[in-house]
């Protein structure tokens, strides 16, 4: 439901897969790549 | 293998997760670093990309091409990658296709080789049973010839001497023949010297007549002394 209302959601979830790692590693890999500290976008979410 | 993390990222992996595991966690964390899991909440190109605090944030624009490229590059190695496999499965098959068919012609030549040698060895051994062949041919021809020869020359002289036995046969009989004509000539010649001898001694010799002959008398008979005794 979430994936079909979000294509972004889909999207995230076939960069994942292409990765072939999991989410946290594959959030951590792409925040460096852009230059963001993944901590500070965990802290926020928290 | 190590996917480019520093220790603070292994740190970060190997920490309990923030959320008890739920991956779908990450995916928002994901979301926003992509700036539009959560629209309205401002991240990325919605006003806050300069704000204080958010300079290190990538824009929507950076994150999405980062998504793209992800993918892109994810795609490209898989494309790669199998096409490397495909590439090198293909020329692993063609090599070892090729290595088999050289393998073969190579056993194929081994094998005609090995035919061709025996073949040589059976002209050989044939060429020298065929140069035996005519010397055993030869020798018996010139040793029926020379029985031939031998033989011929033995009927010739056997022929030779029969035609000597016949001639001699015929020669002494002949010669017996005119041995026996001979002496009954000579027993003739003899004989009538005997009789020439006996006429000419017995000449003038009165002879008592030898023989008798008997007739009427003498006409008219006379009669007196003894009847028909005439002398004549």
């Amino acid at each position: 439901m979430l994936v079909q209302q979000n294509p972004q959601v889909q999207q995230a979830m076939n960069l994942i897969n292409s990765m072939g790692t999991s989410p946290q590693q594959a959030f951590i890999q792409l925040a460096k790549m852009k230059g963001v500290n993944p901590e500070q976008i965990i802290n926020m979410l928290k | 293998m190590d996917n480019g993390l520093t220790a603070a990222d292994v740190a970060l992996l190997n920490k309990n997760d923030d959320w008890g595991g739920n991956s779908f966690m990450w995916i928002f964390a994901l979301l926003i670093l992509a700036g539009g899991g959560f629209g309205g909440l401002g991240w990325g190109n919605n006003g806050f990309a300069n704000a204080l605090g958010y300079q290190n944030l990538a824009t929507q624009n950076d994150v999405q091409r980062g998504f793209d490229n992800q993918n892109l590059q994810a795609q490209t190695r898989d494309i790669l990658s199998a096409t490397t496999n495909g590439t090198a499965q293909t020329i692993a098959a063609s090599t070892q296709n090729a290595t088999n068919a050289i393998n073969a012609i190579k056993d194929g030549n081994a094998a005609l080789i090995r035919e061709f040698g025996n073949v040589e060895t059976a002209l050989t051994a044939l060429s020298g049973k065929q140069q035996e062949c005519c010397c055993d041919i030869k020798q018996l021809v010139q040793a029926t010839a020379a029985n031939t020869d031998a033989q011929i020359a033995r009927n010739n002289y056997d022929a030779a001497m029969r035609d000597a036995a016949t001639n001699a046969n015929f020669t002494a009989q002949i010669q017996s023949v005119k041995d026996m004509m001979a002496q009954n000539k000579i027993e003739a010649q003899a004989q009538r010297i005997n009789q020439l001898e006996l006429a000419q001694a017995t000449a003038g010799v009165l002879r008592f007549p030898n023989t008798w002959s008997y007739g009427a008398g003498p006409f008219p008979p006379v009669f007196g002394g003894c009847y028909g005794n005439n002398n004549i």
